[in-house]
């Protein structure tokens, strides 16, 4: 399962995509896996400083849609907000 | 009513809509929160379209390294307030319409004062607290804004519609940490122009507003994605409206 990577959360990780090794899981074991890779996701993706899209669709891995599954092929993807003007 | 210099000028996007719609633009009035990046773009294009108030509220003064980016402003500005350098340009660009520049710091205490009286708000801001700071103004006051934000070859892009779709404290419920952000102009650029354009749409009612979806563009994939946003119930700024 890719997870793409944007801006900040690219740069802490030093790649553009995360491979995580499933080929189905819900959002909260997939947000335990990359907190394994990723320093402070979990945390930042909690307070909401960091987003999480599934499919093309803000999802709330630590809350509401931790239960959700994911499969291979789906489209995830973390991004912070973009501050600069 | 439109004079024969408004029909020759604009003789080319009366060809996309009509007089009466080119007639809401010069009746418009715009607040452009940001002198910089996203608001050079935004605010020219704005001017030439004929939008006819356009007040743009920045707090700082014009520094070299601006200019990689900040396409209102020049080397001959180095050191002047940005107000004073984009509304010189502007009216260069455009003498047809009322440009006015604003010195001053947008917070709660302010914002009343700068927004009241403007059909839609526009953020060409370049950091989160002074967009909360906007938000919960278009919030309050139903107004519409248009979010831009960029980071690198990144852009983001959603208009506010309250109560008719997220605010911004909905989708993004927490700024970034601070950093230096990374910027070249061609980002700005890219997502001002499409600031423009919702703006435009907004006050022609042409087309389909950017509501309910936030729009990324990644400028190193040359890619464009529409992310699906919803309300959220529990938000503390637009929940109660």
């Amino acid at each position: 399962m890719i997870v793409r990577l944007f801006a900040s959360v690219r740069k802490a990780y030093g790649d553009k995509t995360v491979e995580v090794e499933a080929s189905e899981l819900t959002l909260a074991v997939l947000m335990d896996r990359l907190a394994q890779r990723i320093e402070g996701i979990a945390d930042s993706v909690s307070r909401g400083a960091v987003l999480m899209a599934v499919n093309r669709e803000l999802v709330d891995p630590i809350g509401k849609d931790r239960d959700r599954m994911v499969h291979s092929g789906d489209e995830i993807a973390l991004m912070p907000p973009l501050a600069g003007g | 009513m439109l004079t024969d210099r408004d029909r020759e000028r604009y003789k080319r996007q009366l060809l996309a809509w009509t007089e009466d719609q080119q007639h809401r633009l010069k009746d418009a009035r715009v607040l452009i929160a940001g002198a910089g990046g996203l608001g050079s773009p935004l605010a020219m294009y704005l001017a030439v379209a004929g939008v006819g108030h356009i007040r743009v509220v920045d707090r700082d003064a014009v520094d070299l390294s601006n200019l990689n980016r900040q396409t209102l402003h020049t080397e001959g500005d180095i050191g002047r307030l940005k107000t004073e350098s984009a509304v010189e340009a502007l009216r260069d660009l455009n003498r047809d319409i009322h440009v006015e520049g604003v010195t001053r710091i947008m917070d709660d205490g302010t914002i009343d004062e700068l927004v009241d009286g403007h059909d839609i708000i526009v953020d060409c801001t370049d950091n989160f607290p002074v967009r909360y700071v906007l938000n919960r103004k278009a919030v309050r006051s139903g107004l519409p804004m248009v979010h831009g934000g960029i980071r690198g070859f990144l852009g983001q892009l959603t208009f506010i519609a309250p109560g008719k779709g997220p605010c911004l404290a909905c989708i993004f419920k927490q700024a970034p940490e601070p950093e230096s952000i990374p910027v070249f102009g061609a980002t700005p650029g890219v997502i001002g122009a499409l600031q423009a354009t919702e703006v435009i749409k907004y006050l022609t009612g042409v087309g389909d507003l950017l509501i309910g979806r936030l729009l990324i563009y990644d400028g190193e994939a040359m890619e464009f994605q529409n992310i699906k946003i919803e309300r959220d119930p529990g938000c503390v700024e637009c929940r109660a409206k």
